[in-house]
């Protein structure tokens, strides 16, 4: 299939089915380099496990992958992280015994390139590219919040859910990524913390002009405010695409999310 | 064709024996997620109570001279059996509630130890423990008919561990209290919160895993005649090999388990040269390729883990 | 200014004492009755749990890595200077030993338990790997028992791949399960071939040579004749001093990192970039190398080996060495494993209850304390230029 310019990621006829089940049916999704995509559905209609798709967790049982023009697909995660595409958990998940500054770190590991015997043979360069991660990861988690310098620390486990919010989106994008998902960053969070946490992934984008996004949300507020088109999903299948305000008209998502406030 | 034929019978009674242990480890894992290392010897240990009491007092005696040499042997296994299942919830108390909640490799280890403890108490406190001793020939001799490949000894192997797990069957799935182990089984937050008293169920299992181990225990000394403090530690082994290939948590599973590495060690000690030296091995291999390519044993089914 | 030169100095003669003070400890174990060493061990988890109380632990563990080059001084003089003490007590030095090999074990098992949380049940078959392989060589082949020994860490490095590759497909409980299995076949492989000495054993190892200087033979230094075991203990503390320095000095790298990531949540750390079967493949063939290294000297110490010096039980002992010693703690662990040799040996003088004993012991252990001596810690990143970081401003 011929690569279009300027498309970032591209899924084609992307399925996976888990027994009888099929969890994601036959999606086509395009994302332009900058864009930000929401994606939006019914509680189980996939958009987590499409996330998974593309990075590595679950293999397809049909259907490609193509990030910037090659089929990334049943590649294992930590091959599709060194490519650039970094992601956030639904629930947040962090390495809790670890320290705030160790989760950063890990975030950076696809971009270093001291192997172990290196920490024997070469301790210089070791400890140069250590010294260097740290000084990052204390201006990236500053960006965000800067009583966290003085806290890194502390084991992840003891700060508050929206800066646990923000270290995971930070340790995504210490590797600079090109392509950032985001599965329910704002899950948990009240309404204060929901505007604070946009805020923050709207100056994220604002300082990143080419990383392309897509964010799972279903408070509507954020998805009105941040992503430039929506894709929704119910049982696997996408059945709407475009912008936000005309996806909120649409009668078929409006009967996919019963009850639900638009 | 007869040798094929006592071999397949040596094969069937090797796995019941091996199918009792496997179902205590699939009862135990079903309940609590653990793997309780010390089943094997407390089988042996069913054993060892049960070569006392007919070596050491007077009982099992009392018994025949009153009357029915049946009835005695029954009484005195299930004296064992008891007994064994006491120690099990013992066990359970000391070394495996402690860590619930905690890291599994807490009660994996302490159960390793318990049983490390347990073969060495056997070994030092009964009368010339360290050395091998002749089981008591509780089982009937003589054949069906006089047929020399059904001994009596034999059916009534096969007959007990059936009766065992027909019970276990109607237990399980008829009582309350053998419903609401598998209610504990299946989700212990959920059993809780429909009104059952989780601790009493997890006190019974082990009980019963524990009876159910002792009489293992029994078969096993039956089946070799003679017993020795150290066996615990390859008949847990294996019974836990057997539970693993037929599907851990899955008491069908057990039996089925059980009877294939039965027969796989008997047919590749009776029918490869040399193949004693390997029948162990080959077992082992077989185990450790399911836990490779086939981790749900036989009959489990496969999960798919949630992100 | 000055009070805090006062602390360097201070600190600069506190660190040496520290480690002066648990050489102390080690040394009095080795020579003392079963009762002493309980009461001293018990001494020391006392004093380490006083510590914790008034969070001080991770303090001392700072103050001694700062001044490393006192605390390391201390460690070698000690080192040197032990075989002359114990000179009278081949047995005493025997014990030394063998917890010093027991410790290199224990580093290794270390990168596969504490680090990456793997539960390895077959150290001791890696260790057998070194000692046949290297005794094999030098016994059938007349090979020399130094290149026996190089040739030892790569074949335990292999079986360490081999038997590191199953534990990719499972996690948890059906890891070490399959280790325990894996384990027990290598046991079963070794009594059922003669070729590999059956279960005789093989015997008539050969001891190191170098030049003229065979250690099997006693040692003449001014004047004071010491036993056969000091070229051996000389070259354990420099084996155990070099895989010390290289377990710490991965634990303090990205790998170390990353081991402890996978240890956590392998799906995070897939997504952060880390290869999971590499970096476990790593953790089991280079503990596995350690294992090997140190059963190859044991094989030319001791001279003969047999199929119980490598069997479950004896995994058994090292899995408790790293959790005793606290896993994931390069110097908990080397302790943990020396003083659980001692114990292990002084439990001998009660013959028949030893294995009771140990049993037991390892309940109470793993109910009472199961996070070891020297628990887990946080990692610390001790930078030049990064000093601000363990001085928070408005922290601790």
């Amino acid at each position: 299939m011929p690569v279009e310019d300027g498309v970032c990621l591209q899924t084609q006829g992307l399925s996976v089915r888990f027994g009888g089940l099929r969890a994601v049916d036959g999606v086509d999704v395009t994302v332009r380099e900058g864009d930000v995509l929401g994606l939006i559905g019914p509680n189980g209609s996939g958009k987590t496990t499409f996330l998974n798709l593309i990075t590595g967790i679950y293999r397809p049982t049909a259907g490609r992958v193509m990030f910037r023009g090659d089929d990334i697909a049943g590649r294992p995660p930590h091959a599709i992280r060194a490519r650039g595409i970094a992601r956030t958990f639904q629930s947040n998940r962090l390495c809790w015994k670890l320290s705030l500054l160790d989760n950063l770190l890990l975030g950076l590991y696809s971009r270093q390139h001291t192997a172990w015997w290196d920490a024997v043979l070469r301790p210089s360069v070791a400890r140069r590219e250590i010294r260097e991660g740290i000084e990052k990861a204390c201006s990236l988690i500053g960006e965000f919040n800067p009583d966290l310098v003085h806290r890194c620390y502390d084991p992840v486990s003891s700060i508050p859910l929206i800066d646990r919010r923000r270290v995971e989106i930070a340790r995504a994008l210490i590797s600079e990524p090109t392509m950032l998902l985001l599965d329910e960053p704002t899950a948990g969070l009240n309404p204060q913390e929901t505007i604070e946490l946009i805020d923050d992934i709207a100056r994220v984008k604002e300082s990143n002009q080419n990383i392309s996004i897509i964010i799972i949300e279903h408070d509507m507020t954020v998805i009105a405010r941040i992503s430039h088109r929506v894709v929704v999903l119910n049982a696997g299948r996408k059945i709407a695409e475009g912008p936000f305000a005309e996806i909120a008209r649409n009668e078929e998502v409006r009967k996919a999310y019963l009850g639900e406030e638009m | 064709m007869s040798v094929l034929l006592a071999q397949i019978i040596n094969a069937l009674l090797l796995g019941c024996s091996y199918s009792l242990v496997a179902i205590g480890f699939s009862l135990f894992f079903g309940v609590m997620d653990i793997v309780v290392f010390c089943a094997g010897d407390v089988g042996l240990f069913g054993a060892y109570v049960v070569a006392g009491i007919c070596a050491l007092t007077g009982v099992y005696a009392a018994l025949v001279a009153a009357g029915s040499s049946w009835l005695g042997v029954v009484i005195v296994v299930l004296i064992g059996a008891c007994l064994t299942g006491l120690l099990m919830v013992g066990m359970y108390k000391a070394t495996i509630a402690p860590f619930e909640g905690k890291n599994p490799l807490m009660p994996l280890l302490s159960t390793i130890a318990a049983g490390v403890a347990l073969r060495e108490a056997i070994g030092l406190f009964y009368p010339e423990g360290r050395n091998p001793q002749v089981f008591p020939e509780l089982l009937p001799r003589g054949y069906l008919g006089g047929n020399p490949l059904l001994s009596w000894r034999n059916l009534v192997i096969v007959v007990v561990t059936l009766v065992i797990v027909a019970i276990l069957y109607w237990f399980v799935n008829r009582t309350k209290l053998g419903l609401s182990i598998q209610a504990v089984a299946q989700n212990r937050e959920a059993a809780i919160m429909i009104g059952v008293n989780s601790r009493v169920v997890l006190l019974v299992t082990f009980l019963i895993g524990g009876f159910v181990l002792g009489t293992g225990g029994f078969l096993l000394g039956s089946y070799y005649g003679m017993i020795r403090f150290d066996m615990g530690a390859m008949y847990g082994l294996k019974g836990f090999s057997a539970a693993v290939v037929g599907g851990l948590g899955n008491i069908y599973g057990a039996i089925v388990g059980g009877l294939l590495l039965g027969f796989v060690e008997v047919f590749v000690s009776a029918f490869i040269p040399g193949g004693t030296a390997y029948a162990s091995i080959t077992a082992f291999v077989i185990v450790v390729l399911f836990m490779l390519f086939r981790p749900e044993g036989v009959i489990g089914e496969r999960t798919v883990e949630n992100v | 200014m000055g009070k805090r030169s006062f602390e360097r100095t201070s600190g600069a003669l506190l660190a040496p004492l520290i480690v002066l003070a648990l050489c102390l400890v080690v040394y009095m174990c080795l020579r003392s009755s079963p009762l002493v060493v309980f009461l001293a061990i018990a001494a020391l988890m006392a004093g380490v749990i006083l510590l914790e109380m008034t969070h001080n632990l991770e303090a001392v563990h700072e103050l001694i890595e700062r001044h490393g080059r006192g605390t390391g001084a201390v460690l070698v003089l000690f080192a040197l200077v032990l075989p002359f003490l114990l000179r009278h007590s081949s047995y005493v030095m025997h014990i030394a030993l063998i917890g010093c090999l027991y410790a290199v074990v224990a580093l290794g098992l270390n990168f596969q338990i504490g680090s990456a949380g793997m539960v390895n049940f077959a150290p001791a078959a890696f260790m057998g790997m070194g000692a046949y392989t290297s005794a094999i060589l030098s016994v059938r082949f007349h090979v020399s028992p130094w290149i026996g020994t190089v040739v030892a860490i790569f074949t335990a490095a292999l079986l360490g791949l081999l038997i590191g590759y199953p534990t990719l497909k499972t996690r948890g409980y059906y890891l070490s399960l399959v280790t325990i299995a894996l384990q027990t076949i290598f046991t079963l492989i070794i009594i059922n071939t003669d070729w590999l000495g059956g279960p005789n054993g093989i015997a008539g190892v050969p001891p190191y040579q170098v030049g003229p200087v065979s250690f099997g033979t006693n040692l003449v230094i001014g004047g004071l004749e010491l036993p056969r075991q000091t070229y051996y203990l000389y070259l354990l503390f420099l084996v155990l001093g070099l895989t010390a320095w290289l377990a710490g000095r991965l634990y303090r790298s990205r790998v170390g990192l990353a081991w402890n990531a996978i240890e956590q949540d392998e799906v995070v750390a897939a997504s952060q970039g880390i290869d999971l079967a590499r970096m476990k493949l790593l953790a089991f063939s280079l503990g596995a190398a350690f294992a090997g290294l140190a059963g190859a000297i044991y094989g030319h110490y001791v001279s003969f080996i047999g199929v119980e010096d490598f069997d479950f039980n004896k995994s058994l002992m090292l899995i408790c060495m790293v959790i005793l010693g606290g896993m994931d703690n390069v110097p908990g662990v080397a302790l943990g494993a020396i003083l659980l040799t001692i114990v292990d040996e002084k439990l001998r003088d009660f013959a028949d209850y030893r294995m009771l004993m140990y049993g037991v012991i390892l309940v109470c252990v793993l109910l009472l304390r199961p996070q070891g001596i020297l628990p887990k810690r946080m990692r610390k990143y001790r930078l030049p230029g990064l000093e601000w970081l363990n001085h928070p401003i408005g922290g601790r």
